[in-house]
């Protein structure tokens, strides 16, 4: 497997830019996952890697060549279609072969079949060879195009939000597999997604992307836990983001007020001026007693917690809470980090 | 969508009241203009009757839509204007005609007797003309200007020939008639050495003439007043008629009064407007084709058409009886049969 | 819900049905002619038909050349149809506009174009022998079967164009990007995925050229002659030439069984090619030229530029450059037919007849929609692919027994009180409402109940939910189908010529009353007129047709 790397690619659509100088890379047999909202880009830089598009600047390289000059099925990438994109007038074996039957190096026939069974089995679908794609669900649709995707063994797999069309049970079964056969065929691979919940499962890194930038390449948990861009913290899990006067700034702590009170932070990115955003997650205040007092509006109950939503002073808050909470209801900041106000 | 349904049937315009005389006659007859002098005046003579022509084809598809109605019992014409001669057979056998009353033509006293092709007294001739060859005098050279049916069959001429299709057009069936007047048992062979030096044996005559002014080949199956219409129309004498051993083939054209009309006192007026003098003297010009009326004058520039010293005709009954044959032994010619 | 469903399409399909057998009897009327022999059903007829050589002769012939017609034509026709979908260029709706002019052409009109353009003494040859400085016209393609099988493509390469072109762009371009990163080339993608994709509209294409070719009459007599003869001139010679309308019919219905067979394989195919395919882009398009390799296209683009346009400017140049009274004419012909003192020769107005014509097709295309609607409705509910061929018979009979057909529907109640007018209109309708059910039935089909279903919840009716949920997804394939049926009326000639009491001259009529005058000048500037119209008329109607779509989005 290799080593895939993008530097500063840029892609324009007429006067629309779509992708805005992104560049990552991602180590051999890695999974990373790009994660943003429709119409970020992400699916174009995909589509740059596999050389459908062709950007204006910027380069792809697997392990240390640049691609830009080939056509996509001299690239040696892989793509999983959205809609899986099988061929509705051959079977399933036939779609899986047909890299292998058509494509560079052409295998013989007795080669192909042992393929074409070998993934199959991979995929849990044996015994579906001569089934037409129409035929099939959409879940076994998908698992013959990664099996698809396999079988011309590519250097790099992308998957453009391969499981967006299944039900919640089936993408939830399908995102263990799928990142258990990537794993077990040690596959470089790069997936795009809107969903936040698969990106944290399926992902040994996230990038997450906004209008055409990349905000953030990072680990599931320091994406999580330490974002570095207000969009990036509101947009995996629930954030509280506070607009606060820097009192203080001694890096890597400060001071902010807010609501009347100071409150200690961590800095993760300079702010600059004199304001900034405090941001902690809901879980990360112990309540039951401390200086803030919120009025509660909302409470859900979730098994093994409340979530409350309220107001402080005029300031949204959503917070956690392991016991009834009473209303007005007082807590304590543990732990939040400084984000800068610019985006 | 029911409503449509509805409000199409709905709107119907039932007209009806003012009297009517039908003729069908062949699209020519109306485009070349006799159709409408013959309705002025005819509607001169009866005020509050319109005369309708009904004229989409040529003389054999309309005489073939006028049988079929008159088959599946459906209104038809009053009158039929443009029967060939050929076809009476054909016309009898269906039961087309009712008999004319000559007490209410007196304009027929004028007719040669030798014109009136039918005895059963059921058509009658308007106009009649010959089919033979034209050839253009500046693609053909005079050595080579056919003066017999068996010049055509000259090598020099091979693929210089444009006739029309007996079965589809008549001007080809009265060439065909010809050959076996002529030749008697002998015309398929004729035939068979003839084939090489026809370009093309078309559907009607307008493909053949516009394929002969447009330079395909120097000779074309027409009608012998071509000459005359060039130089009254044009000025020229570029396209030649000429009669092969002064024979050239006849046709008479002529009409007759519908089996079920109702309107048999206007129809028989009609037939006598059409042989009136005045009528007559519109068909040179008109239909390029000679008077019945004998009083009739030819205008200036008609010495140009050619009445063959020999004219050629069948007897139309044995026409009629022979035709399929002839027709069928002329198609496996063709395909070397 | 399913059989109210039912009851409402039975609604819309009750009347259709009616107004259909009320010409489809007449038909079929005609057709057993020829399996009766006095009083009793035989197959004799057909038997003594079929023994006949000649018969035989013209069978194998008509065969012949119409599958090197259909050939020929799917050789022309396909890259059209490619060419249309992968590139985008100035004029492209006009070029499209234009690819139907050929399909109203009277069939003398066009054999005019073929022998001046492509005559041994027409401007192409005319042009080589000038270049190559030859004594002998280089190119003799005229009087042969190449001329025929050249006429017909010329008619028919077009029909294959729009239906490559509407197959294409319906596929999902996802299919062939999935080849180039499985690592396949380009073109063994298309030969593996792209064309095999296409197969059913070809087939489906093929087979209604093939049913057009296998009917086709006047051309190959005009252009071929009598050495040429199809089956039509069989029934022709039986029915008008003998008088024998039995024996006409019993050769028509053997050439029906030829043709609806395979009106059903085209049913069945273009079922097929447009069943729904799950599309998330439209197909991208390119502009051209712009790139090197273009140059092939521009080399392809110019030989069928010649065949296209060859005929049909030598006509329009013949309207200009024909002597009018021994000079040449320049606008003369148009003078001439626009002059009042000429009108006698076609028994109108020219504009009258540009009126009617436009009236008539304006009208029976309407017409034809609303009824191809009403009874793709009804087949939605029925599925018979059976009875769809059927409707198809109009199309796949002998022209001279749909005249016979026309006039015994036409002269009998109901229809027998509608004026000429409206008879015409009625009976175009009739004719080519069966290329709507085609065209939209198969998209229809394609349709997610869901969308219906979630319009009725919201409280619209059946007929409201039609009008504001289908009828919007179905204009497009409308659009086409108006376009052809527009077409279509404005260059048909047999019903014109049935129904015709005398006071309607439709343009092609005209055209034939100014040949038959020997002003072959004036019919030439009449079929230029025709085509000028047609192509405006199909270029208005797509327009008006996507601007009321655009509407209807917002």
């Amino acid at each position: 497997m290799a080593r895939l790397e993008v530097e500063n690619l840029v892609k324009r659509f007429g006067p629309v830019v779509a992708v805005d100088g992104v560049s990552f890379s991602v180590e051999a047999g890695e999974i990373l996952v790009l994660l943003g909202p429709s119409g970020c880009g992400k699916t174009t830089v995909l589509r740059c890697i596999a050389g459908l598009e062709h950007p204006q600047a910027g380069d792809v390289r697997v392990d240390g060549r640049s691609l830009l000059g080939l056509p996509p099925e001299r690239r040696g990438v892989g793509l999983v279609f959205q809609r899986y994109a099988l061929f509705p007038h051959l079977s399933v074996a036939a779609n899986v072969a047909y890299g292998l039957r058509h494509g560079w190096p052409r295998l013989p026939r007795a080669q192909r079949q042992r393929k074409v069974a070998e993934l199959l089995a991979l995929v849990g679908l044996s015994g579906y060879e001569r089934r037409r794609p129409h035929e099939l669900s959409e879940g076994q649709k998908q698992r013959v195009a990664l099996a698809r995707a396999l079988a011309v063994e590519p250097k790099v797999l992308l998957l453009d939000e391969p499981l967006s069309a299944l039900d919640a049970a089936l993408r939830g079964e399908l995102r263990h597999e799928l990142r258990r056969i990537l794993k077990e065929r040690n596959t470089t691979a790069v997936y795009v997604t809107h969903d936040q919940t698969e990106a944290l499962a399926l992902a040994d890194r996230v990038g997450v992307m906004r209008a055409g930038k990349l905000e953030q390449v990072d680990r599931p948990q320091d994406l999580y836990e330490r974002p570095r861009t207000p969009f990036v913290a509101q947009f995996l899990g629930r954030a509280n983001l506070w607009l606060a006067r820097v009192v203080r700034l001694q890096p890597p702590k400060a001071w902010v007020e807010v609501a009347g009170l100071t409150v200690e932070a961590e800095v993760l990115a300079p702010p600059q001026g004199g304001e900034a955003l405090l941001f902690f997650r809901p879980e990360w205040v112990e309540t039951g007693h401390g200086p803030f007092q919120a009025e509660l509006r909302e409470a859900e109950y979730l098994g093994d917690h409340w979530e409350v939503r309220g107001r402080v002073q005029g300031l949204p808050l959503v917070l956690r809470t392991p016991t009834i909470p009473e209303n007005p209801l007082s807590f304590r900041i543990m732990r939040a980090f400084l984000l800068p106000t610019a985006e | 969508m029911r409503t449509l349904w509805v409000l199409v049937l709905v709107a119907l315009a039932v007209v009806a009241g003012a009297r009517e005389l039908v003729v069908y006659t062949y699209d020519s007859f109306v485009s070349w203009g006799p159709a409408l002098a013959i309705k002025e005046r005819f509607e001169a003579l009866f005020p509050g009757v319109t005369l309708r022509w009904v004229a989409v084809g040529d003389s054999s598809e309309m005489l073939s839509r006028l049988i079929a109605e008159l088959q599946l019992g459906l209104p038809t014409a009053d009158v039929f204007l443009g029967l060939a001669d050929v076809e009476l057979p054909r016309a009898l056998a269906h039961n087309v005609f009712q008999p004319y009353d000559p007490q209410r033509i007196p304009n027929l006293a004028d007719v040669p007797a030798e014109l009136i092709f039918d005895p059963t007294g059921h058509v009658l001739p308007y106009d009649h003309g010959y089919v033979t060859f034209v050839y253009d005098s500046e693609l053909l050279p005079e050595e080579l200007v056919p003066q017999g049916l068996e010049d055509l069959l000259r090598p020099e001429l091979r693929g210089k020939i444009i006739v029309t299709d007996p079965r589809t057009s008549s001007p080809g069936l009265s060439f065909l008639l010809w050959t076996i007047a002529h030749f008697g048992e002998g015309w398929p062979d004729y035939w068979r050495k003839l084939l090489p030096n026809l370009l093309a044996i078309t559907k009607g005559w307008s493909e053949a003439y516009d394929m002969f002014l447009a330079g395909e080949a120097p000779i074309v199956l027409s009608y012998s007043t071509d000459t005359a219409y060039s130089y009254i129309e044009h000025g020229s004498l570029r396209y030649r008629a000429i009669t092969l051993g002064g024979e050239a083939f006849r046709q008479v054209e002529g009409m007759g009064i519908v089996r079920n009309t109702k309107e048999l006192e206007l129809a028989h007026a009609f037939l006598n407007l059409v042989l009136s003098l005045e009528i007559q003297e519109l068909m040179p010009t008109t239909q390029w084709m000679f008077p019945v009326n004998a009083r009739a004058k030819l205008p200036p520039g008609y010495e140009y058409a050619l009445i063959p010293e020999k004219p050629v005709s069948l007897d139309p009954m044995l026409v009629g009886e022979k035709l399929e044959e002839w027709l069928n032994q002329w198609q496996k010619l063709l395909i070397g049969g | 819900m399913i059989r109210r469903r039912g009851a409402s399409l039975l609604w819309a399909g009750l009347p259709l049905f009616v107004l259909a057998t009320a010409f489809f009897l007449p038909l079929a009327n005609v057709l057993l002619l020829g399996l009766r022999l006095e009083d009793q059903w035989t197959l004799a007829r057909v038997r003594a038909v079929l023994a006949d050589p000649y018969v035989r002769h013209l069978f194998s012939f008509t065969a012949l050349q119409a599958l090197l017609s259909t050939l020929v034509s799917l050789a022309l026709g396909f890259p059209l149809g490619w060419f249309l979908t992968r590139y985008r260029f100035p004029g492209k709706r006009l070029v499209q506009a234009f690819t139907l002019a050929p399909f109203v052409l009277p069939p003398i009109t066009v054999a005019l174009g073929f022998f001046l353009f492509f005559g041994h003494t027409g401007y192409l040859n005319h042009a080589l022998q000038k270049i190559l400085r030859l004594q002998e016209p280089p190119l003799k393609l005229l009087y042969s079967l190449w001329a025929i099988v050249l006429a017909h493509a010329f008619y028919n390469a077009p029909v294959f164009a729009r239906f490559v072109h509407a197959a294409w762009s319906s596929l999902d371009p996802a299919l062939e990007e999935a080849c180039a990163v499985l690592g396949v080339r380009r073109f063994r993608a298309f030969l593996t995925v792209t064309l095999p994709l296409l197969l059913p509209a070809i087939f489906s294409a093929a087979a209604l050229v093939f049913v057009l070719c296998f009917l086709s009459f006047a051309i190959p007599l005009s252009l071929g002659g009598a050495r040429y003869a199809t089956v039509e001139v069989g029934v022709y010679l039986y029915a008008r030439v003998y008088v024998d309308l039995p024996r006409a019919a019993a050769l028509g219905l053997v050439q029906l069984l030829v043709t609806l067979g395979l009106a059903y394989l085209y049913v069945r195919g273009g079922g097929r090619w447009s069943a729904p395919q799950e599309r998330l882009r439209p197909l991208p398009t390119l502009p051209f030229p712009s790139r090197a390799a273009h140059g092939l296209w521009l080399l392809w683009l110019l030989g069928s530029a010649v065949l296209f346009f060859g005929p049909i400017g030598s006509v329009v140049a013949d309207s200009f450059t024909r002597p009018l009274a021994g000079r040449p004419a320049g606008l003369g012909w148009y003078r001439f037919i626009f002059s009042p003192e000429h009108n006698p020769f076609i028994g109108t107005s020219p504009l009258g007849s540009i009126r009617v014509s436009l009236e008539v097709a304006g009208f029976s295309t309407l017409l034809a929609l609303a009824l191809g609607l009403g009874v793709s409705g009804a087949l939605r509910v029925l599925r018979s692919r059976a009875l769809e061929a059927l409707l198809m018979a109009p199309l796949a009979v002998s022209s001279v027994v749909l005249g016979l057909a026309l006039l015994l529907a036409f002269h009998r109640p109901p229809f027998v009180y509608l004026s000429e007018k409206h008879a015409l209109i009625l009976a175009h309708a009739l004719l080519f409402y069966p290329f709507v059910v085609r065209i939209v039935r198969p998209i229809w089909e394609g349709l997610a109940p869901g969308w219906v279903e979630a319009a009725r919840v919201l409280g619209a009716s059946r007929l409201r939910a039609f009008l504001t949920v289908e009828a919007p997804l179905l204009a497009q394939a409308l659009l086409v189908a108006g376009a052809f049926s527009l077409a279509l009326s404005l260059g048909e000639m047999t019903a014109a010529a049935m129904l015709s009491r005398g006071e309607l001259v439709t343009l092609p009529l005209a055209i034939y009353r100014f040949l038959s005058a020997r002003r072959f000048g004036a019919a030439s500037a009449m079929a230029s007129l025709l085509i000028l119209i047609t192509v405006a008329a199909v270029v208005v109607w797509e327009w008006l047709g996507e601007r009321s779509l655009r509407h209807g989005q917002a």
